[in-house]
């Protein structure tokens, strides 16, 4: 016992030689509020204190027992309210509040300003014991100390009174228990304290660990000056940096593996576009292409246009709203997925290819990579009812769903004469947006076509030789007088499938774990953790032909540089590795095309082709990203078809 | 006789109090009291008439509220020099079981000579307290010992022994000091 | 009496509502100091901690298949103890992943990883039984893109919750994004990229843009976030992801340094190989967080400096990096001497002595399961929880597929099981995060003797 007073004591004698000082910054574990700030405050003005709701109205009695409604005392100006109740027995509660708004106060007595606009109210949670009387004695403080700005003391005149108020500012109060379960004379809450503006917006909550005078002073002022200077904020961001190349990932991840990798990442918030005129564009191909076939029965419209590219990138159109066709046909991405080597659909469910670009897909005359679909109107289906991809159950789920999505009401009958949406119109809308997404005048078809000798490079045109002459890539990769679409619109063996299928896989696998940082990854640990991969027959899956087995479709090359990885299952990263691949003629196996055969390519003549490949970028992408960019992205919003929706979970 | 006329009052709500405790809180808060002091004399708030008085709850054992309260009450009666004497601080034990009028009498006299310690039977003190709103509780601990949690107000009573201003806990000494200073001025 | 604490490094949620705590008792508990500090403002429980609540994922096949809040009894002196005492389904597979308590603890925000869902469930009406309360449908469209609601991290009358991917390229660029407690959006936020950096300093080579966790550090003022990986990457199958060469370069490489007040970041620190779990020291005199890098299997320190700059510098190896044992949770002592870490792929919980938290030593380890994700701890530091679930496609797949809840006691040398529910047995799904409750923290009394017993899940069959 006399330990504990001569500790009590000791104390005293710290607390005494340092009287004049704040003393309560002297007990330990006292709240920061009570002292120095531990850290520089950002700048006044440099941030914004974005809404927090409202806040709310309410009955009181102000300290001479008078009926006042809260908003009332608020008075247009600029509140610090706290709730507090006078009995309370922690200093880092009520009392830490009052601290608190007592430096604030004295600070107004330097500041006409402040003290003008900000007003200080201290609400009482317990009626019973804080009369207006007892709210009184507290408002005497100033009666002789501190006369600058206002701090009032106001209480209510019942719970009943008191209770629509804490609900309002979400002040959840309740008696303390002691251990025997009986209440007692305490109260838990969390202490807050709000700072509201004269529009009666929440601006912001402190709690014990943020209320602190200055950074409330700090935020005060921030709200003065942002109140007499609008738009300040928002002119930092008019001065976004522009993305120059736009046909990029805003994820760029060239040269990971090596140590010296740098990011280059782009901004979400400036992924900002302008819409083209893809009508246009389709109905007038850029050099280098033929005419867009389009089918008699859904000609190209701006209204089909513009609804198919709404239902492109609407992510609604899947079973849990998390998909669109441009979550794996990605605009900046070639409209592939530079990121994936096969997909990945809802629910994360595994897709064993790769995805193809939508460029130029308005004349393919096979869909897929193994060739199943013939237009594109049909082909939209594909994905839409696909278990592992956008996974809806049924025709008449996504229809009955897109009717119930008001953004679309009148959509497709202003489209379709007067048809609404069905599984017809919807296909038609759709392939009408792909249609129209057509890229050439590439260098290579300003040199080969409008023969512009300075179109291609000296590596590039000596690549065009190879392409056409020893390594024989044209022999698929067609080439016409007028027009190239660099592909047979055929199906062929390169052995890569088969190799897949029946190929035995090594011990260790190379991992990047990080920039700079391959591990080899036992076959034991990847197997613990991954499905058995899928097998994958290629054409004959289709055709049910033994002929066709690892048969996969040609793809056209243009903008090969952007649609990176390769092949049906998306196995190399580089064009580099897709000559190698070739130069070695491709995985022998007895259906093994016989177009494909080792060429013996020279690594220069390797470096000749790639920049051949690297020539096919149409001019125009920036152009259709850009206004992929500002295609709206359809996510669930209030209305939508959801169970969520007009249940008690949400109206709560 | 204006004095004793509010004395009476005083002692009438006391036995209002003391009866019907569990209306208190309608009750006029403050009022008169009687303990005792820390030299074991039998004391009355209403003997202080004609002082200021600066009244505030707490026990010896209280490890850090409670000596900064009244490091700050001792300040603020230095602060007054020759106007201290109009002054007078007391600490009212909420720990009667502990604080015996000895202890107390060491207590406060460490932070000032003038200071009055007070307590008294555990049902006299629950009785001041609930007068002037003190919420306090026993925690005890598994040694056996205990602390207790209290609210730590500082309640300003005027020359008429009318309880005129309570402090928050949290505000300094110099602010404690104007407000001295201006109630002895309004006091004459 | 005997103060309560969830995990403290789990849950912010509960670090802002026992605000106070955590000033007092920072320094206060190694010296047993009286109880005066306990504050009328901090939920308070008598004894221990009543419930676990566990955030689990449905299981295609299993049971009902969706998602679920699952309440388990853990209080030894309840009939229940040891038991399932609730099991609410919210419908679907969301990707169930994290959880947080609202400041006033009256509330739990969980969220979907993958229909972005928030599932705000009321836990104080009935702590044996919270209550489906709110579900947030529109977080993507009201945060302007961002994907995958990970981390709800209680602030003062708001959530800050942490997205992982955006609805563009379901990539890792993301954002932090701001609610009221009453399911309000208030701002997004986003990571500082290349592009723009948005006022902070690019310190290394990289300014991915990811994010994952944040914890803060209110006395000084700092929020610290990590980086994890993209929609495409956390959602698809483990062995493909490892096998895509593509997918294994969008992890993120950063730790980013906010200003906690203005909500604007200051520095990107280079911390490769995906650092997920954030915690931050609770002593007042430690400037320090710790955060562990699962691809690379590290624990690294963000800590101030002498010169009051923030840096962060590896310090310590989790088990053999070279065979990837991907540390995934990670938990802080209350004092902050010792660091639980949990490595996914050999299923051990391993301590780590942080006395000097600049050179952590591997004290004690211990196999859990097959496979082991979460970790959560009491206040006291003396019972442990674990739980078996990292992703819904991340998981061990076969018999490996350990689905569980195990409760263990710290006994000072070694963890002792307790009891452990099998959730594959259960038909329950993929344990994945805890949270705890009591009845003492809303003003009630753990019911002694139950006129009603709590239902079983066998009655909830029924």
């Amino acid at each position: 016992m006399a330990k504990y007073l001569l500790v009590s004591l000791c104390l005293a004698v710290v607390l005494t030689a340092s009287v004049c000082a704040d003393q309560a910054s002297q007990i330990p574990d006292s709240a920061p509020g009570y002292g120095e700030l531990g850290y520089t405050l950002p700048a006044i003005g440099s941030y914004t204190l974005p809404p927090l709701g409202e806040a709310a109205n309410g009955r009181v009695l102000d300290s001479h027992g008078k009926q006042r409604s809260l908003y009332d005392l608020f008075d247009d100006g600029y509140v610090l309210m706290a709730f507090i109740y006078s009995t309370c027995n922690d200093i880092n509660g009520c009392p830490l509040s009052s601290h608190v708004f007592y430096k604030i106060k004295s600070a107004m007595k330097g500041d006409p300003d402040l003290a003008d606009r900000l007003k200080l109210i201290s609400l009482s949670f317990d009626p019973e014991i804080d009369t207006p009387a007892v709210m009184n004695l507290y408002s005497n403080n100033f009666r002789y100390a501190g006369s600058a700005g206002e701090w009032q003391f106001i209480t209510t005149a019942s719970h009943q009174q008191l209770q629509p108020i804490l609900r309002s500012y979400n002040q959840v109060i309740q008696r303390e228990i002691d251990r025997d379960g009986k209440t007692s004379v305490g109260y838990s809450h969390v202490l807050r304290v709000f700072l509201i503006d004269p529009e009666k917006r929440i601006r912001n909550i402190y709690s014990v660990d943020f209320l602190h005078h200055d950074l409330i002073i700090n935020d005060v002022k921030t709200l003065l000056l942002q109140e007499t200077d609008r738009g300040g904020v928002l002119k930092t961001a008019a001065n976004l940096p522009q993305p120059s190349h736009l046909s990029k990932p805003g994820d760029y991840k060239q040269g990971y593996e090596q140590e010296s990798y740098v990011t280059r990442s782009l901004d979400l918030e400036s992924r900002q576009g302008e819409a083209a005129d893809l009508l246009g564009m389709a109905n007038n191909p850029p050099l280098g292409l033929p005419p867009v076939p389009v089918p008699t029965d859904n000609p190209l419209t701006r209204a089909k246009i513009e609804l198919g590219r709404k239902l492109f990138y609407d992510r609604r159109l899947s079973l849990n709203d998390t998909f669109s066709c441009a979550m794996c046909h990605v605009p900046e991405q070639g409209f592939t997925s530079n990121e994936l080597a096969m997909a990945v659909g809802i629910e994360g469910r595994s897709v064993r290819r790769n995805s193809p670009t939508i460029y130029n897909t308005a004349y393919a005359g096979l869909l897929f990579h193994d060739g199943r679909e013939q237009t594109l109107e049909q082909q939209v289906w594909g994905p839409l009812l696909a278990n592992n991809e956008m996974a809806n159950p049924s025709v008449g789920y996504v229809l009955q769903k897109i009717r119930g999505i008001a953004d679309y009401d009148g959509r497709f009958e202003a489209a379709f004469e007067g048809r609404g949406v069905s599984m017809e119109t919807l296909g038609m809308a759709i392939a009408s947006y792909e249609r129209t997404l057509v890229s050439a005048d590439s260098p290579f078809d300003r040199w080969h076509y409008a023969g512009d000798k300075s179109a291609l490079s000296a590596s590039a045109q000596r690549g065009f030789e190879l392409f056409t002459g020893k390594a024989g890539c044209a022999a698929c990769h067609t080439i016409g007088d007028k027009h190239a679409l660099f592909s047979d619109d055929q199906l062929h063996n390169t052995g890569l499938g088969f190799r897949e299928s029946m190929g035995l896989l090594p011990e260790t696998q190379p991992v990047v774990v990080a920039p700079g940082v391959i591990l080899q990854v036992d076959r034991s640990v990847i197997e613990s953790v991954g499905e058995p991969p899928p097998t994958d027959v290629g054409r004959y899956e289709v055709t049910q032909n033994p002929d066709d087995r690892w048969k996969y479709k040609t793809p056209s090359l243009r903008n090969v540089a952007l649609t990176a990885p390769y092949m049906h299952n998306g196995t190399f990263s580089t064009l580099d590795e897709v000559v190698d691949f070739y130069d070695l003629g491709g995985v022998p196996n007895e259906l093994l095309d016989p177009l494909i055969r080792p060429l013996g390519l020279t690594n220069r003549e390797k470096q000749d082709l790639v920049a051949f490949m690297q020539s096919l970028t149409g001019a125009n992408v920036d152009t259709l990203v850009a206004d992929a960019f500002a295609a709206p992205v359809g996510d669930v919003s209030k209305g939508d078809p959801s169970w969520v929706h007009g249940s008690e979970v949400e109206v709560r | 006789m204006a004095i004793s006329g509010k004395r009476l009052g005083l002692l009438l709500i006391f036995c209002v109090l003391s009866v019907s405790v569990a209306r208190a809180n309608s009750e006029e808060i403050g009022g008169n009291f009687r303990l005792t002091d820390h030299n074991n004399n039998p004391f009355e708030l209403s003997q202080l008439q004609g002082k200021l008085v600066l009244l505030f709850f707490g026990y010896t054992y209280c490890p850090d509220i409670c000596p900064s309260e009244l490091a700050n009450m001792a300040a603020v009666l230095n602060g007054l020099d020759d106007q201290a004497e109009r002054v007078q601080g007391l600490f009212v034990s909420l720990d009667p079981v502990r604080d015996t009028p000895e202890l107390l009498h060491d207590y406060v006299s460490y932070f000032n000579q003038d200071l009055i310690g007070l307590t008294g039977s555990e049902a006299e003190v629950a009785q001041v307290a609930r007068q002037y709103r003190v919420n306090y509780r026993r925690h005890t601990k598994a040694d056996g010992s205990y602390s207790i949690d209290h609210s730590a107000n500082l309640y300003m009573i005027d020359s008429h022994g009318t309880l005129s201003a309570v402090v928050p806990y949290g505000l300094p000494p110099t602010h404690v000091l104007d407000m001295v200073r201006g109630l002895l001025a309004e006091d004459g | 009496m005997r103060l309560f604490k969830n995990k403290p490094a789990k849950s912010f949620a509960m670090a802002s509502a026992l605000a106070l705590c955590t000033t007092l008792f920072g320094t206060i508990l190694p010296l047993q100091a009286d109880e005066t500090c306990m504050s009328p403002y901090m939920a308070k429980i008598v004894g221990q901690e009543d419930f676990v609540y566990v955030w689990t994922l449905g299981m295609e096949g299993l049971g009902d298949g969706q998602d679920k809040l699952v309440t388990i009894d853990v209080n030894p002196k309840s009939s229940n103890y040891g038991k399932v005492v609730d099991s609410l389904s919210v419908g679907g597979r969301n990707e169930a992943h994290h959880s947080g308590f609202t400041d006033d603890r009256h509330y739990l925000w969980a969220g979907g990883l993958d229909t972005n869902k928030l599932f705000i469930f009321d836990v104080h009406s009935d702590p044996a039984k919270p209550k489906l309360h709110k579900v947030i449908t529109d977080f993507v469209e009201k945060s302007g893109g961002v994907v995958g609601p990970h981390t709800t991290y209680a602030l003062p009358g708001r959530m800050m919750i942490t997205g992982l991917s955006n609805n563009k390229d379901h990539g890792g660029r993301t954002a932090l994004v701001e609610y009221t407690n009453e399911g309000e959006f208030v701002a997004t936020h986003w990571m500082p990229t290349d592009q723009n950096l948005r006022g902070a300093e690019k310190s290394g080579k990289y300014a991915d843009g990811y994010n994952y966790d944040v914890r803060v550090l209110p006395r000084r003022n700092i929020m610290l976030t990590s980086s994890f990986t993209g929609w495409s990457n956390y959602m698809m199958d483990f062995g493909k992801m490892l096998q895509d060469k593509e997918a294994m370069k969008r992890f993120g490489n950063t730790v980013v340094l906010w200003d906690l007040h203005s909500k604007k970041p200051k520095k990107v620190f280079d911390v490769p190989g995906a650092p997920l779990e954030i915690r931050c020291a609770w002593q007042p005199n430690h400037n320090w967080c710790v955060t562990s890098t699962a691809l690379t299997s590290k624990i690294w320190l963000i800590y101030e400096d002498d010169q009051g700059e923030w840096q962060a510098k590896a310090v310590a190896d989790i088990g053999d990096p070279s065979k990837v044992p991907l540390p995934v949770d990670i938990s802080i002592s209350s004092d902050d001497s010792r660091l639980w870490v949990n490595t996914f792929m050999d299923g051990k919980t391993r301590l780590f002595d942080m006395s000097d938290p600049h050179a952590p030593k591997q004290v004690y380890e211990k196999k859990i399961g097959a496979q082991v994700n979460m970790a959560s701890s009491s206040w006291d530091s003396t019972r442990i929880y674990y739980t078996s679930s990292l992703l819904a496609n991340w998981d061990k797949k076969g018999d490996d597929n350990e689905q569980y809840f195990k409760s263990y006691v710290w006994d000072g040398g070694k963890l002792v099981e307790k009891f452990a529910i099998d959730f594959n047995k259960e038909k329950l799904g993929r344990a994945h995060q805890m949270r705890f409750g009591a009845y003492s923290l809303y003003g009630a009394v753990r019911p002694e003797e139950r006129d009603v017993s709590v239902a079983t899940l066998e009655s909830i069959r029924k």
